[in-house]
């Protein structure tokens, strides 16, 4: 009998196999004060490969001329170990010992490759996937060629605070380097491409030192407040056997509890809040769960306070008779007491500076509103990025996970709340419910304007859309301010996954790998995923079409094709205006219409069905439940709408 | 018949109105406000239909508040811009809410004829509720007119079937026709759709 099999034997009658077997509970590690067990603790090994890694088992290669335990295998093993499903990919010689071990170690299962054309596509894959299911996926990045492609989508994934884990290929020892193209795929300090938006990164220089950096950068990854992190996994330690494997000690994975609250913040919180007129709560990257925003939903309502969904995250249900997004600038103004949930620009609910030639900082609050502020970017910042928007200095800052912090949060605000407070909460309800009633039907009214118009208004794009999946499980995979809002203006958004936010750092090209990423983890939730795709984004990165289509995915794509980058066209055209000439020259640069670009032939080109353009709105309908029905088959579906600018 | 001096009035309008859609679209009004001025809440208020008084319109495009950018006389002349008005309020309304069923759920139009009616009024009231309805949750498969598209073509149906039929097919579908009934429509949406397809022909 093995060592581990009769260690195993022993453990069941001691209870000690149920500790090993758990991943994230190594007893090699473990603090935890026990009973002595009646077998002997395990070998470091053993109690590795009761991590689930057990390549540190694998038999050398009988001769020289083989490698029978690389060390990629144990690469992969703690990708398993952490329970990354995903790794996508635009293959790299760099880390072609990593990409081998998932196809022959793994068998291209948990980690299973998502085949990518562009390494920034493969990292704003993660980056959709993440806000999706939850957990961070892995892209895999050819050494200083393939970080610097993936470079700008790990970018936007850092602004939007969600976990990535990027693995780059490296050769570190220059006698190992062939002559040539290694070296220029070789970086001194790779991580210092990424480190200025990157949480942490490593360079292992071996396997143990890679599994506690590897451990370190998931954990810190996905703690709030979450980010990008980064390990150089060298290429000798991924392809030479792995060393003394019986001494390597995975450390165990074990869950951070994210920073909460204390009681004295949140009852000076309460206390605020409470004592409010006219309070507003402002949620910008705060929900992560169904179950926070059932709570946020419960504190909204124990105030009758309106809600103000920013849309990093989906916050609030649009169909609350509380959430009044669309009147944020009457409600700021009125507001004695804000509520500010990680609001990635807090300056930005009580100040403004306008697109004007002098640019004068504007107030937009009373001058006494009290403002408790509750986020993580207490917690962490970097200089060089400017992501940390204008300084404001709230009347209650709280480094705190607000997502984390809201069941203490209702908790006080429910025990502080006095009678008379409660009463006038209640008697705010009728009128916040008329106020929702008159801002929904505001927007339905505004949607008729253009109805029939050609080309197709915004609104009647988003109610078509709405109308083929209203009665689906379905998510919103793209953001919707170039779309007016009409989703979250019309739609019953109630779920946290029907709506995951924007780019984070307003980078394009994040659309359409971001949908295929969210596409991804909604399949797996056994969802459709739509995404209503500006025609600008599509053009930076539209291999994505084909890993939708080589991975199955049931996403259906409607393309909202101003034929324009239109942003930039206000832009140019404000120049041109504040500079008195020629405003008719806006356009020159900015339009994609000569010639124009034919999606529904882009899309066909790489096997996806596809129809358009379609301009007669009235032709829209049945194109999307044509569509339909292959995205329901399991199949992705593009369907090119030439659209309104908003 | 129109009098030549009305003729003539009537073109010239005519002509005002392609020439200020053209400005409008030249000059970048439509970048903000939409080609039919419907404006976004993202980027600027809706122009139309109903443009505000010409006057007005001409004083706050040379002086303009908030962000939108200034348009001096030089670059839009007051006439450009009684041009672009006249586009502006040639622009039809668009078909009332309520009987959009796009934005009602695919459901009843609420109110669609208004508080108290007459007979004619309720049986118009019927058809445009029926005929929103249809559009909201048959035309995609049997077609905007029911001319038949992946679902058969409904032109005709009511040679074949009775009122009563229809509503009992809607009701209980077979095949692959997706089950309507009674959600997203009620009793009433299955009745007045199912009078409505009857009257296709």
């Amino acid at each position: 009998m093995s060592d581990r099999r009769r260690f195993l034997k022993d453990a069941l009658v001691t209870g000690t196999a149920a500790v090993l077997a758990k991943p994230g509970a190594s007893a090699a590690q473990s603090a935890a004060p026990e009973h002595k067990p009646a077998v002997a603790r395990p070998s470091a090994a053993l109690a590795a490969a009761e991590t689930q890694t057990p390549s540190l088992d694998e038999a050398p290669a009988p001769d020289a001329a083989h490698i029978g335990n690389p060390g990629s295998d144990f690469m992969v093993d703690l990708l398993k170990v952490a329970g990354i499903d995903y790794v996508a990919v635009m293959p790299g010689s760099s880390f072609r010992g990593i990409h081998e071990s998932i196809v022959n170690y793994a068998g291209n299962v948990h980690p299973q490759m998502i085949v990518c054309t562009h390494e920034e596509a493969a990292a704003a894959i993660a980056h959709g996937y993440a806000k999706v299911a939850g957990k961070p996926m892995a892209c895999l990045v050819h050494s200083t060629v393939g970080l610097q492609h993936a470079s700008m989508a790990i970018f936007n994934a850092w602004c939007d605070r969600v976990p990535m884990m990027v693995l780059a290929g490296n050769i570190a020892d220059a006698a190992k380097r062939r002559p040539g193209v290694e070296w220029y795929h070789t970086a001194l300090d790779l991580g210092a491409l990424v480190r200025d938006y990157t949480k942490w990164d490593d360079n292992p220089v071996s396997l143990q030192h890679y599994a506690e950096s590897f451990m370190r950068a998931y954990t810190m990854s996905v703690t709030p407040p979450m980010e990008p992190v980064l390990i150089v996994a060298d290429a000798e330690l991924q392809e030479q056997p792995i060393a003394e494997p019986h001494d390597i000690v995975v450390p165990p994975l074990r869950e951070v509890s994210p920073p909460v609250a204390s009681p004295e913040a949140l009852a000076a919180a309460a206390a605020l809040i409470c004592n409010a007129q006219a309070p507003v709560i402002v949620a910008d990257r705060a929900v992560r769960s169904q179950a926070a925003m059932d709570t946020l939903v419960k504190l909204a309502e124990s105030l009758n306070a309106p809600v103000v969904d920013l849309l990093g995250r989906m916050n609030f249900p649009t169909n609350h008779y509380l959430n009044h997004t669309s009147l944020q600038a009457k409600l700021l103004a009125q507001a004695d007491v804000i509520v500010a949930l990680e609001v990635g620009d807090v300056w930005a609910l009580t100040g403004n500076v306008p697109d004007t030639i002098h640019r004068p900082s504007q107030r937009r609050a009373k001058s006494d509103v009290k403002v408790i502020s509750i986020s993580t970017a207490y917690l962490y910042g970097k200089s060089n990025m400017q992501d940390a928007e204008r300084y404001f200095a709230p009347t209650l800052p709280i480094a705190a996970d607000a997502e984390a912090s809201l069941p203490g949060l209702l908790h006080a605000v429910q025990t502080a709340q006095t009678s008379a407070q409660r009463n006038a909460a209640a008697a705010r309800a009728q009128p916040m419910r008329e106020e929702f009633d008159k801002m929904r039907n505001a927007a339905r009214e505004a949607a008729t304007r253009a109805w029939d118009g050609s080309p197709v208004s915004t609104a009647r794009l988003s109610q078509e859309v709405w109308n083929v999946i209203r009665h689906e499980d379905w998510g919103l995979v793209s953001q919707t301010n170039f779309l007016s809002y009409w989703p979250q203006r019309l739609w019953d958004i109630t779920k946290t996954y029907q709506f995951i936010g924007g780019q984070g750092g307003y980078g394009v090209g994040y659309g359409a790998p971001a949908a295929v990423g969210a596409a991804l983890a909604h399949r797996d939730a056994g969802r459709i995923a739509v995404n209503i795709q500006t025609d600008g984004d599509l053009m930076v990165l539209p291999g994505v079409l084909w890993t939708a289509v080589h991975h199955k995915l049931p996403l259906l794509t409607v393309m909202h094709n101003n034929r324009a980058w239109h942003q930039e066209s206000m832009h140019i055209q404000r120049m041109a205006s504040r500079r008195d000439r020629h405003p008719e020259n806006g356009t020159v640069g900015t339009v994609l219409n000569d010639p124009p670009i034919d999606y529904a032939a882009m899309a066909k080109s790489m096997g996806m069905w596809a129809e358009g353009p379609i301009s007669n709105p009235a032709d829209l309908g049945p194109a999307l439940v044509r569509a339909m029905a292959q995205v329901k088959s399991g199949k992705p579906a593009l369907i090119d709408v030439l659209t309104q600018p908003r | 018949m129109l009098s030549h001096a009305a003729g003539a009035a009537a073109t010239d309008a005519g002509a005002d109105v392609e020439a200020g859609r053209a400005l409008f679209m030249q000059k970048g009004c439509y970048e903000c406000h939409g080609i039919f001025g419907q404006g976004s809440i993202a980027t600027g208020p809706a122009l139309a239909p109903h443009p505000i008084p010409l006057e007005a319109m001409q004083a706050y495009v040379h002086n303009p508040k908030g962000q939108m950018p200034v348009f001096s006389e030089k670059i839009l002349p007051n006439d450009d811009i009684a041009r672009i008005h006249a586009y502006l309020a040639s622009i039809p309304p668009g078909p009332p809410v309520d009987s959009i069923a796009l934005l009602n759920n695919g459901k009843a139009s609420r109110n669609a004829s208004g508080g108290a009616t007459s007979t004619t009024q309720a049986t118009a009231g019927v058809a445009v509720h029926g005929a929103s309805v249809y559009t909201a949750n048959c035309a995609a498969c049997h077609g905007q007119n029911g001319e038949g598209g992946v679902g058969p073509a409904l032109i005709g149906i009511s040679s074949r079937y009775q009122t009563a039929d229809i509503e009992t097919r809607i009701r209980e579908p077979r095949g692959i026709m997706p089950r309507l009934y009674p959600n997203p429509l009620n009793a009433k949406d299955v009745q007045d759709v199912a009078r409505y397809v009857a009257s296709l022909k």
